[in-house]
């Protein structure tokens, strides 16, 4: 009986039939008793027919619309992802970023201080209302004003027992 | 050159009345709104805001109590900005202290002392 090795050195000639009638008796017999060799047979001989269909495509068999659309759709997706990449290149240089970034702090600052209102009056930009423009004292010193009358007694303010202090004294 | 003379002598007592109470510490009343500094003016926009919010009779009160400031005398005033300092200085527990003395001490006091 034939080696492995000699019956797979000539199973593609067995296949397309090119070997001697007792050869070819040799590797049947062989591949009979050898599912190994059996196995890379069928693996053999599946191949050699999908070669053979594939030999005999043309161009005619090919759908040529179809292969074009697909084409253009992965040109045209490879476009759009450059284009954004390319937006995002330009937003992202200094010279946008920097006005951005400052426009978008001082947003933040006039919202913290109140309004521009409140940011503009102080740097003299714009003026303040009649009533701050009449009497800019009251409004500077106005929690001291608000307290006038305490301030103005304050030590004899403090000298006064309360009702408590007194109580827990006598008592 | 007498008139000269009258003229210079005009100026240095202006001067001299102008830079008198500053240069004895004494506080001057801030009489024009260019005459606060940009934080100063923010803090009283601030508080113009918090004034406006008032009642009608509060706003009226704190009105008189600033006709009040208007009238006293720089050295009172001097008096009252010290213990603005002192009350600033006062912890919250004894801010709340002072407050209750105060009312107190208001029901008990005839108006005007």
């Amino acid at each position: 009986m034939a080696s492995c090795g000699t019956v797979q050195e000539h199973l593609t000639a067995w296949i397309d039939g090119e070997l001697s009638p007792r050869w070819g008796k040799r590797v049947r017999e062989h591949l009979a008793g050898c599912a190994r060799c059996a196995a890379e047979a069928d693996g053999l001989r599946a191949s050699i027919a999908l070669q053979r269909v594939l030999t005999r495509l043309t161009a005619a068999d090919v759908d040529v619309a179809m292969l074009q659309a697909r084409f253009r759709r992965a040109v045209d997706g490879d476009a759009e992802v450059e284009r954004h990449r390319s937006l995002w290149n330009w937003l992202l240089r200094p010279v946008v970023l920097a006005p951005a970034l400052a426009t978008l702090a001082v947003i933040v600052l006039l919202s913290a201080a109140g309004g521009p209102t409140d940011v503009l009056v102080p740097l003299g930009v714009t003026p303040p209302p009649p009533a701050v423009k009449r009497a800019p004292d009251l409004f500077k010193d106005y929690t001291l004003i608000q307290h006038l009358d305490e301030l103005r007694h304050f030590d004899t303010v403090e000298s006064e027992p309360l009702d408590d202090e007194q109580d827990a004294q006598t008592g | 050159m007498r008139r000269q003379v009258i003229i210079d002598a005009f100026g240095v007592l202006c001067a001299g009345m102008l830079l008198a109470p500053a240069a004895r510490g004494v506080p001057l009343l801030a009489q024009n709104w260019r005459d606060l500094s940009p934080r100063e003016r923010y803090d009283a926009m601030q508080n113009y805001r918090r004034h406006e919010q008032l009642p009608a009779d509060r706003q009226r009160d704190i009105e008189r109590r600033y006709q009040q400031w208007r009238d006293m005398t720089p050295d009172e005033r001097e008096r009252v900005r010290q213990n603005y300092e002192r009350f600033k200085q006062l912890p919250p527990q004894e801010r709340e202290r002072f407050e209750r003395k105060y009312q107190k001490w208001r029901r008990e006091t005839p108006p005007g002392q």
